[in-house]
C-alpha cells in the first residue's frame, strides 16, 4: 500500500458523498505533508484498490482536485496525476480575483486586518518576552532571504500570525490567519513587487523595536499603517484593472 | 504578608506539583515501554512501524482524561525513512474517542508545523529531561492556550523522539481555584518568565505578565518544585 493510503481514514460506503469525501482526504494528504507537491499518484486502478473504491468513484475525486488546482495530469509517457503546490495560484487568477472583488470588499478586508493585527501587536508589545522577539527577529529574516513572491507571503503571514501567538490570544491567532492570509495572498500575488520588500522589511523592523521596547501603541500604530498601505496599493491595482483592464 | 499567608500558598503549589509531576512520571514509564516496543522494529523505521504505539498513547490520555487533552510521539529529525518528520498525535476532549491530530508538516505549506524548532520539542530533545512548557498559543499544533509536559525518548539507534502531553490551561486554574477556597489573598502563579499561568484575581490575567510593584504587599514567592520553575505569589484583596 502507498505509504499515504494508509493514513486515509475512510468510510468506504459508496453513495453520493463518496467522491467528495476521498477529494476531502486526499486533499488532508497533501496538507498534512504525506503527500508532497510534485508528487505523483498511483495508477488510478491501482489507488482505488487500496482505498477500496470503484475507480469511478475515484475518477470523481480526482476531477474536483483538478477544478480546486490541487493536482494537475500530465499526459503520455512519465505522465499521471501530479499533487500541485497548493499555495501557489497561478499569477492570471489571482488578478482575476482582483479585478472581480469590489474596492467596498477590499476596503473592508482590510479594516478588520488592520483592527485585529493592530490590537494584536498592541497586546503583544505588553506581553513579549526576550524569546518572543527573537521569534519575530528570525521570522523578519526569513522574508528578508525569500527568493519567490510565494516564499514571501509565506514567511510574511507567520511574522504577522506570530504577533497572535506573542500576544497570547487563540483566539485572535485564528482571527488573523484568516484576515491576513487572504489579504496576503492578494498582495503577494499580484501587489508585492520589488519595491515593496523593503517597504514590508522596515515595517518587520519598526514593529520588532515597538515590541522590544514594550511600546504598545506604536506597535499598533505600525501595523495599521503597514496594513492600509497594502490595502490602498490593492485598491490602486483593482482600480486599473476594473476601469483600463490591465495592471497600471 | 505573614507566615500564615504563606503556608497557605504552599498547599496550591504542592498540589499542582503533584497532578504535574504524575503526569511526567507517566510520560516517563511510557517513554520506556515505546523504546522497548520500536526496539524489534527494523531499521530504518517507517510510519506503519509506529501502529502498536498508539495503545499506549492513548492509554496515557485515558489514565489523566480530567487534566491531559492530547498525548503523542514526536518523531527526531530523520528517524523515519518514509516521512522526514512526523507526529503520531492523539487527542480526546470531553471523554470522547480519541482522535489522531493531523498536523501540517509540509514544509512549503503556509502553516507547516515546524515542531523540531519548537521549544517543548527541542528543550526535552536537548537536555534529555522531562520539560514543562508554557503557557503558550500553540498555532498548527492544538491552537489553544497550551501548556506542554514533555520527555526525551531516547532510542539504542541514536535518535531522540519526545513525548509530549497538552494541558489547557484552563486546567492549571482549575487546579489553582480549587486547591485555594476560602483563602485570604489574592494568588497568582507564574511561569519562569513572570508570565502569569493562572491566577484568582481578575486583576492579573493569564498569559500577561506580572508586574509587581513593591510597595503592593506581594509576599515572597513560593516555588512550586519538581519539573516546573513556576512560582506562586500572594497579596491581600
Amino acid at each position: 500500500m502507498s505509504s499515504f493510503a494508509a493514513y486515509l481514514r475512510l468510510d468506504a460506503t459508496e453513495g453520493p458523498g463518496l467522491p467528495q469525501n476521498v477529494a476531502r482526504q486526499l486533499e488532508t494528504a497533501v496538507a498534512v505533508g504525506l503527500l508532497s507537491h510534485g508528487d505523483r499518484l498511483p495508477p488510478e486502478s491501482e489507488l482505488a484498490a487500496e482505498l477500496g473504491i470503484s475507480t469511478g468513484t475515484l475518477r470523481q475525486a480526482l476531477e474536483t482536485l483538478r477544478q480546486r488546482g490541487v493536482i494537475e495530469t500530465r499526459r503520455g509517457r512519465g505522465g499521471g496525476s501530479f499533487v500541485r503546490s497548493a499555495t501557489q495560484p497561478p499569477p492570471e487568477a489571482v488578478m482575476n480575483r482582483l479585478r472581480e472583488r469590489s474596492a467596498d470588499s477590499l476596503r473592508d478586508l482590510g479594516d478588520a486586518c488592520a483592527a485585529v493585527v493592530g490590537g494584536a501587536a498592541h497586546l503583544a508589545a505588553q506581553r513579549a518576552v526576550g524569546d518572543d522577539v527573537d521569534h519575530l527577529r528570525s521570522l523578519a529574516d526569513q522574508f528578508r532571504t525569500a527568493e519567490t513572491a510565494d516564499e514571501r507571503r509565506r514567511a510574511d503571514s507567520r511574522f504577522h500570525i506570530e504577533i497572535g501567538v506573542i500576544a497570547h490570544s487563540a483566539r485572535l491567532t485564528q482571527a488573523i490567519v484568516h484576515l491576513h492570509d487572504e489579504l496576503a495572498s492578494l498582495f503577494w500575488m499580484v501587489g508585492g513587487e520589488a519595491d515593496h520588500h523593503p517597504v514590508t522589511e522596515s515595517a518587520h523592523t519598526a514593529l520588532i523595536s515597538a515590541v522590544d521596547g514594550a511600546d504598545a501603541d506604536t506597535a499598533r500604530d505600525v501595523v495599521m499603517r503597514n496594513v492600509e498601505g497594502r490595502v490602498q496599493h490593492l485598491l490602486d491595482l483593482h482600480l486599473d484593472l476594473a476601469v483600463r483592464g490591465e495592471p497600471g | 504578608m505573614n507566615e500564615a499567608d504563606l503556608a497557605s500558598l504552599r498547599r496550591p503549589a504542592d498540589r499542582i506539583r503533584e497532578r504535574i509531576d504524575r503526569v511526567l512520571a507517566d510520560l516517563g514509564a511510557t517513554a520506556g515501554d515505546l523504546v522497548r516496543t520500536l526496539a524489534p522494529a527494523e531499521r530504518p523505521l517507517r510510519r506503519a512501524d509506529l501502529a502498536p504505539v498508539q495503545p499506549a498513547l492513548l492509554a496515557v490520555i485515558d489514565r489523566h482524561r480530567d487534566f491531559v487533552q492530547g498525548v503523542g510521539l514526536a518523531l527526531d529529525d530523520g528517524h523515519l525513512a518514509d516521512s522526514p518528520r512526523w507526529m503520531e498525535w492523539w487527542r480526546s476532549e470531553g471523554g470522547e474517542p480519541a482522535e489522531f491530530v493531523r498536523h501540517n508538516l509540509d514544509p512549503e505549506h503556509n502553516h507547516f508545523y515546524d515542531y523540531v524548532g519548537k521549544e517543548w520539542f527541542a528543550l526535552p530533545r536537548a537536555n534529555r529531561r522531562a520539560t514543562v512548557t508554557g503557557p503558550f498559543v500553540d498555532f498548527g499544533g492544538t491552537n489553544e492556550h497550551t501548556i506542554t509536559l514533555a520527555v526525551p525518548v531516547a532510542h539504542a539507534d541514536g535518535y531522540v523522539d519526545v513525548l509530549g502531553a497538552d494541558v489547557a490551561v484552563e486546567g492549571v486554574e482549575r487546579l489553582l481555584i480549587e486547591s485555594l477556597r476560602s483563602a485570604p489573598q489574592d494568588t497568582v502563579l507564574v511561569n519562569e518568565h513572570d508570565r502569569v499561568v493562572a491566577s484568582t484575581s481578575a486583576r492579573w490575567w493569564s498569559g500577561t505578565l506580572l508586574q509587581r510593584a513593591p510597595g503592593d504587599g506581594w509576599s515572597d514567592a513560593v516555588d512550586v518544585g519538581g519539573h516546573v520553575s513556576w512560582r506562586l505569589v500572594g497579596t491581600p484583596r
